[in-house]
């Protein structure tokens, strides 16, 4: 852009004041910046103390299982010796998942909110979809940390440790591919889920219980519908809890959706899933779809006055 | 005063849309149970009901209604700074802290004694046998106690105090306990257990504490709570919040 040289305007001070004459980096590029704020914010990075223990305290306890599998198999000379199997791996840390979900959803949604910083980010070049779908796309990035990570590590611990680390890998390769493509699809719903709830809290506290009411209480009701009310229709219940969802898409990507037997009913959510008998490929759609909808309504709820 | 103070905090707890939103949550197990006797079959209801009693209201219900109340007890006041009037009156400082503790603990009661009972009514057409709704209703009205109270203590510490509670309860409670045996001893929901397995004969109550192992423990959390929270609130310092 070429500008006339401006003519000196200030009446009896000269300010100073300049226009800006740099590139100009547009919609992309604030969007990737506000997907890195966010993911740096997640795990505390440029904020206070407490917001750091308390993520990277929530990734030590994730990594807990992987950390005891691989001092265990160091002292145990066997070697096809698993106590936290990949396939069991997220349904051991859901706990964990959902408080971690809970904690940074309603941080990265609500401190915008509360700092009235989101004006100001409706200002810039970057869209109210933009802003959504950068926080839905930052917390399922962070949550990457505590699913496949660990994973990672557990496999190449494993790889390491084995006898034969070759053979072990040639064994057990299957698996890296099962567990990137459950994780991921677990961090996708996790993710549009938790900023869904959060976005419609007004306080913070209250996005925290929100969103740890909205998958806990969604998993005992559906479990207790299942296990007591007698009747098969009730089979569909299943779809309206996220983790029985997701436990069936990890389930049905191991290709481990258990035996159905008698007790199939009241057991743990993924033999409440194999009971129901759906189609295993059903549960990676259907937790795909709560993905969907789930960011569908987040869009929409900040195209609406916020 | 004290007795404004009860009240002031009775209505800043309850007087909100939050405590609707809770007391939904209460209506669940209601809902579930009206289903569960439409659905005909009332064979097990005994069992249904241990099931619902210990996995949906000792495990969720409870924890989660102590944790808004608790936290929120004295913890918004500190947030929206209206603690500085408290604290300026010439109120005791343990007095607030017991006033909150008390009526955080009656806050829970409320929600969860009468959906308690209301549940065992319907889903035993009674009371039932073997003084199954008192093990539920004092080991209800005694979790109440003992977590509101953890958690007004807590939020005296920090300003976080909500998301402390939640990974102590469904991180540490709930996973950790799960892994180890040895951390019964610091659970709340195992002193709950403890004391319901203790009031009732039904088999299908069990838990890992003894009735009066559950109850000094209980006492031991409640008075640990109280004097931690008077002591820090004692300490506080206006306007150096994080």
């Amino acid at each position: 852009m070429t500008t006339p040289e401006p003519a000196p305007s200030g009446a009896i001070y000269d300010l100073g004041y300049q226009g800006y004459e740099g590139p100009r980096l547009g919609r992309l590029y604030a969007l990737w910046s506000l997907y890195l704020l966010s993911l740096r914010n997640a795990f505390g990075i440029g904020r206070g103390a407490l917001p750091k223990v308390l993520a990277f305290g929530l990734v030590v306890f994730a990594f807990t299982p992987a950390v005891v599998t691989l001092i265990v198999g160091a002292v145990v000379p066997a070697d096809d010796f698993e106590i936290f199997a990949p396939r069991d791996y997220y349904g051991i840390i859901q706990f964990i998942l959902v408080i971690f979900v809970a904690a940074i959803a309603s941080d990265l949604v609500g401190n915008d909110r509360r700092s009235r910083t989101l004006a100001l980010y409706f200002s810039r070049p970057i869209e109210r979809d933009d802003y959504a779908l950068a926080k839905i796309a930052a917390l399922s990035s962070s949550l990457l940390a505590l699913t496949v990570l660990p994973q990672v590590v557990m496999f190449a611990g494993n790889a390491l440790g084995a006898a034969n680390g070759l053979d072990w890998m040639r064994d057990n390769v299957d698996d890296v591919p099962r567990f990137v493509a459950s994780g991921l699809i677990l961090c996708v719903t996790f993710g549009a889920v938790g900023i869904l709830v959060a976005s419609y809290a007004e306080r913070r506290a209250f996005a925290l219980i929100s969103v740890v009411a909205i998958f806990f209480v969604s998993l005992t009701v559906v479990g207790i519908i299942i296990s007591e009310i007698d009747s098969d229709q009730v089979r569909w219940s299943l779809f309206l809890s996220p983790l029985h969802v997701i436990d069936g898409s990890t389930a049905y990507i191991f290709d481990a959706i258990p035996q159905v037997d008698e007790f199939s009913r009241n057991g743990e959510p993924i033999n409440q899933v194999a009971w129901a008998d759906f189609p295993g490929y059903i549960w990676p759609l259907a937790s795909l779809a709560w993905a969907a909808l789930a960011s569908a309504i987040v869009v929409r709820r900040f195209r609406g006055s916020i | 005063m004290t007795r404004t103070l009860l009240m002031l905090t009775a209505h800043q707890l309850l007087g909100q849309r939050r405590a609707i939103v809770i007391a939904l949550l209460a209506l669940i197990p209601i809902v579930i149970t009206l289903l569960y006797r439409l659905a005909g079959d009332t064979e097990g209801a005994y069992g249904f009901t241990v099931d619902m009693v210990g996995g949906f209201v000792f495990t969720l219900l409870l924890p989660i209604g102590a944790l808004v109340f608790g936290t929120a007890a004295l913890g918004s006041e500190v947030e929206d700074g209206t603690i500085v009037y408290l604290l300026a009156r010439p109120i005791a400082r343990w007095r607030i802290v017991v006033a909150k503790a008390v009526v955080a603990s009656l806050a829970t009661m409320v929600l969860t004694v009468p959906a308690t009972l209301i549940m065992v009514l319907i889903a035993l057409e009674g009371l039932g046998s073997d003084s199954l709704w008192l093990a539920a209703v004092v080991a209800g009205i005694a979790g109440s106690i003992v977590y509101s109270t953890l958690f007004v203590g807590l939020s005296t510490i920090t300003g976080r105090a909500l998301i402390i509670g939640l990974v102590y309860v469904f991180v540490w409670e709930a996973f950790i306990t799960s892994l180890f045996d040895g951390t019964r001893w610091i659970s709340v929901r195992q002193y709950v257990f403890g004391i319901s397995d203790a009031l009732t004969s039904a088999p299908e109550v069990t838990a890992s504490l003894d009735g009066s192992q559950a109850l000094i423990a209980s006492a031991i959390v409640v008075a640990v709570s109280l004097l931690v929270g008077v002591r820090f609130l004692k300490r506080f310092e206006i306007g150096e919040q994080s």
